[in-house]
């Protein structure tokens, strides 16, 4: 097995590199990459724990059968976070409100981070507004659900999200832009003291 | 939980297991050749559909058609060059498709990708007709594409109506000082009198397609009042030979039999 410590240091990149000389490599990626996945894969479908980590399981095979296919130009993380998306949809599709239950819950940093983004003052309580941002997210329409949770919940940048979403970086730009209009119209209906 | 179990420990086992491993570079180099090589093909296609606009564009003659009947709608469905126009739209879609399947063809948006594609395919096809490439194909295809008449170039239908006073064909008689002889695309010969075409602004010689407006004067003879050349759709006259659709066959003996005792 390999020194856990001489891996920390490496970058995603450097890993998958590694990992076409030793397959024990992937390990590690696998080990970076597996909670990510799977709550982000949990949040763009309304599947239970157990179905989810099935697709992760796939995901991560094609991520490694495909391996020689990773641009080096590109982030390993929006490399992966691609085919997690492409696979999730194709494999089950996505339902615009999600069955009761499923949802990932949101961390609190997140909660933190959105109320600062959308100006919702310090009075609100934080519990209720987790659950109002929570039923505000799954109640948008899937295309801006999916920027917003990449952009705030998986806290990638624009760049990130267009390797991901394979859309040019203007559009998701103003699809960004959409869905923080529609998300904030939603939250100002729901919340209390909320006034955008 | 996902955290807590040995899920990565078991996916590799699995991989070691079943000696799975990843797929050969090779594969996608060659995919990404593909799509790229079908890309390339694609736009050439593109550029060759403008290079025949232009040629069938530039071979108008505006004066002509303002001359025949129907007016603006008849003249814009003739002049038109559809079949080209739409060539060239098909396959601008195609470059456009393939091209947004190349590793990064997503960062660029629908107007950026579509606006480089029409500037190269004119700037291509432009270069082609400026070498004469316009004029080359079309020549072949008139020669060897069947429904050219129908398809690709029908604007030569209607010069196939001399009793609407307009008629072309392929010379193929020495040309006297009054008249020649001329087989219209179904094969048939015609004695073209052209004592009253004013102006000959080109050279009129045996093997020449050329079109002529004026009156039918009998079933084989036709008195020309202009004469002009045949463009696109030269090669496709250049095929036709005497009753070779049925058309009254030696004609043309007797006619130069005549023409060389009046001489």
């Amino acid at each position: 097995m390999l020194n856990i410590e001489n891996t920390e240091n490496l970058s995603d990149e450097e890993l998958a590199k590694l990992t076409l000389e030793n397959q024990d490599y992937f390990l590690y990626i696998i080990e970076r990459y597996k909670v990510k996945l799977f709550n982000y894969i949990r949040r763009i479908s309304n599947l239970g724990e157990e179905d989810a980590e099935d697709i992760l399981q796939e995901i991560f095979f094609k991520a490694y059968l495909n391996l020689n296919d990773f641009d080096q130009d590109l982030k390993f993380s929006s490399w992966v976070y691609s085919i997690a998306r492409n696979h999730t949809i194709s494999s089950h599709r996505k339902k615009k409100a999600r069955a009761e239950g499923y949802s990932v819950p949101l961390d609190d940093r997140i909660v933190e981070s959105l109320a600062i983004e959308f100006d919702v003052r310090n009075n609100v309580d934080k519990r209720l507004l987790k659950e109002d941002i929570q039923k505000v997210l799954d109640g948008l329409n899937p295309k801006y659900s999916e920027v917003l949770e990449l952009k705030y919940l998986e806290e990638k940048n624009y760049q990130e999200i267009s390797d991901i979403i394979k859309k040019p970086l203007g559009t998701v730009a103003s699809m960004i832009n959409r869905a923080k209009k529609e998300f904030v119209k939603q939250l100002s209906s729901s919340v209390e003291n909320f006034k955008p | 939980m996902i955290e807590g179990n040995n899920f990565g420990e078991k996916l590799l086992g699995t991989i070691k297991e079943r000696h799975i491993l990843p797929k050969p570079k090779w594969q996608f180099l060659l995919k990404d050749y593909m799509i790229w090589a079908i890309g390339a093909v694609a736009l050439l296609i593109g550029a060759i559909a403008t290079c025949l606009v232009i040629y069938m564009l530039d071979a108008d003659d505006l004066d002509i058609y303002k001359k025949i009947d129907n007016g603006l709608s008849e003249f814009i469905l003739l002049a038109i060059p559809f079949f080209w126009l739409l060539i060239f739209a098909v396959f601008t879609g195609v470059v456009y498709y393939d091209f947004k399947k190349t590793k990064k063809g997503y960062r660029f948006t629908a107007p950026v990708v579509l606006s480089a594609v029409v500037i190269s395919s004119i700037l291509l096809g432009g270069a082609g007709y400026v070498f004469g490439m316009g004029k080359k194909i079309d020549d072949i295809l008139g020669q060897k594409a069947p429904f050219y008449s129908q398809l690709i170039n029908p604007r030569l239908n209607m010069w196939q109506k001399p009793e609407k006073g307009r008629l072309a064909g392929l010379v193929v008689s020495d040309p006297g000082i009054d008249r020649l002889i001329i087989v219209d695309r179904s094969g048939k010969e015609w004695i073209l009198i052209i004592s009253d075409v004013r102006t000959i602004k080109f050279p009129i010689r045996k093997g020449l397609p050329l079109r002529a407006m004026g009156d039918k004067i009998s079933e084989n003879e036709f008195r020309a009042y202009e004469l002009f050349p045949v463009g696109p759709g030269n090669g496709f006259y250049q095929k036709l030979r005497p009753g070779a659709h049925g058309g009254p066959r030696g004609m043309m003996f007797k006619i130069q039999s005549r023409m060389e005792e009046k001489i």
